[in-house]
């Protein structure tokens, strides 16, 4: 399986949340803002790229009757990692994800990934499957925080673009808005991508 | 015999990852922990001079608080000169979405001269505007029992955050009972 292959599934045709729909619990409430979005979208990209390494070099070790459980264990012990890590040295980061780091460990994105993937691949590309659903997610949250933020507080990354004079849509960064917003973006993702697969079979 | 057998095996493997997985943790936890204490008493310091500028150390006050306070830590604050310049307190209200970390300093007079939100989960956009040094800068220099209004706020009044009424009505409890507080520890000396 070639490099360019993996990155076109974990990005377009197979995107964890634009077409598999997973993981939509940290993606609805964490892309209030685009620096919250794209902190969630590498700390997931991290640990999905290590417990998929970890669970593909164990994968004729772990019995399959307790694979769930030793995966979470592997899976918990990166999210740790990460949230230690973020805690020590990104504070402010830390401050504004704060739940949602820990919450990582029970992300469908990750274990469906070790599952589906690690479990039966050799240890690069599963890290590269790591890589390329983690980018596929990372892309999703920053556009959807990107208009969910430009509504909602009239800035891009915390830095104003429509001047004082705007009003801030105040429900698109409560949860009604994040639901929206995918909901608008899934249907546009899906009419593109529609639109070049008939391309593609013509 | 052999299900006995696989179930140890199961367990064992089991038991080696986690075992592993969490020696990892460990060392990896006495790497961090040293920068996260200093972190938080640095955000802790930064807001208590924040909120009380005049003063250049604190010394932590050993008092009990009622049950039912909101006080959750007193510390008195010194000028660089040594002497008394008040006392800042740890406030822990209920607010819309879940408790506010508030940190309030309070002067020997009763006066406060600063209030800080350290920590929220209230709405963004409506309750986390209280987070705003625009709307806390009024709470500096009232005394007395502090009430929320929607506008044209008199003494010992607080006008309330846009749409967000139970938030600053948690806020201002809060820095209310501290102020109260006051009178209690200079009855006790302290």
């Amino acid at each position: 399986m070639s490099f360019f292959k993996q990155l076109k599934e974990g990005v377009l045709t197979n995107n964890p949340i634009f077409v598999q729909l997973i993981g939509m619990c940290p993606t609805l409430a964490t892309s209030t803002s685009l620096k919250n979005g794209i902190g969630m979208g590498l700390a997931v990209t991290f640990v999905l790229m290590c417990s998929n390494f970890v669970i593909s070099l164990l994968r004729k070790f772990i019995p399959s009757k307790v694979r769930i459980a030793a995966y979470i264990v592997i899976i918990a012990g990166f999210v740790t990692i990460v949230d230690l890590t973020m805690q020590a040295y990104m504070q402010e980061l830390s401050a504004s994800l704060g739940m949602f780091i820990p919450l990582i460990v029970v992300n469908c994105i990750i274990l469906a990934r070790a599952e589906s993937f690690a479990s039966k691949n050799k240890p690069l590309p599963s890290l590269i499957d790591g890589l390329t659903m983690g980018l596929g997610f990372m892309l999703a949250i920053s556009i959807l925080s990107s208009v969910r933020e430009l509504l909602g507080s009239g800035t891009i990354y915390g830095v104003e673009v429509f001047g004082s004079g705007y009003t801030p849509i105040i429900m698109m960064i409560l949860p009604a808005g994040g639901f929206l917003t995918l909901g608008m973006l899934i249907a546009l993702f899906q009419y593109f991508m529609g639109k070049f697969q008939k391309k593609e079979d013509a | 015999m052999k299900t006995k057998n696989e179930f140890l095996q199961l367990g064992g493997v089991l038991l080696i990852i986690t075992a592993v997985v969490a020696l990892l943790l460990g060392y990896f936890n006495s790497l961090t922990a040293d920068v996260i204490a200093a972190n938080v008493e640095a955000k802790k310091l930064m807001s208590m001079q924040n909120v009380m500028p005049e003063a250049g150390s604190f010394e932590l006050l050993d008092v009990a608080v009622p049950d039912d306070s909101v006080i959750s830590e007193i510390q008195k604050g010194f000028f660089v000169t040594g002497e008394p310049a008040g006392y800042c307190f740890t406030l822990k209200p209920e607010g819309y979405g879940g408790e506010l970390t508030v940190v309030a300093g309070v002067d020997l007079e009763g006066k406060v001269t600063g209030v800080d939100i350290i920590g929220h989960s209230e709405t963004p956009g409506l309750g986390a505007n209280a987070d705003n040094p625009q709307w806390l800068k009024q709470f500096i220099g009232k005394s007395g029992e502090l009430t929320v209004v929607k506008s044209n706020p008199g003494d010992s009044q607080i006008q309330a955050v846009t749409s967000a009424t139970r938030t600053s009505r948690a806020v201002t409890g809060a820095v209310s009972q501290a102020l109260a507080f006051v009178e209690t520890l200079e009855k006790e000396g302290k």
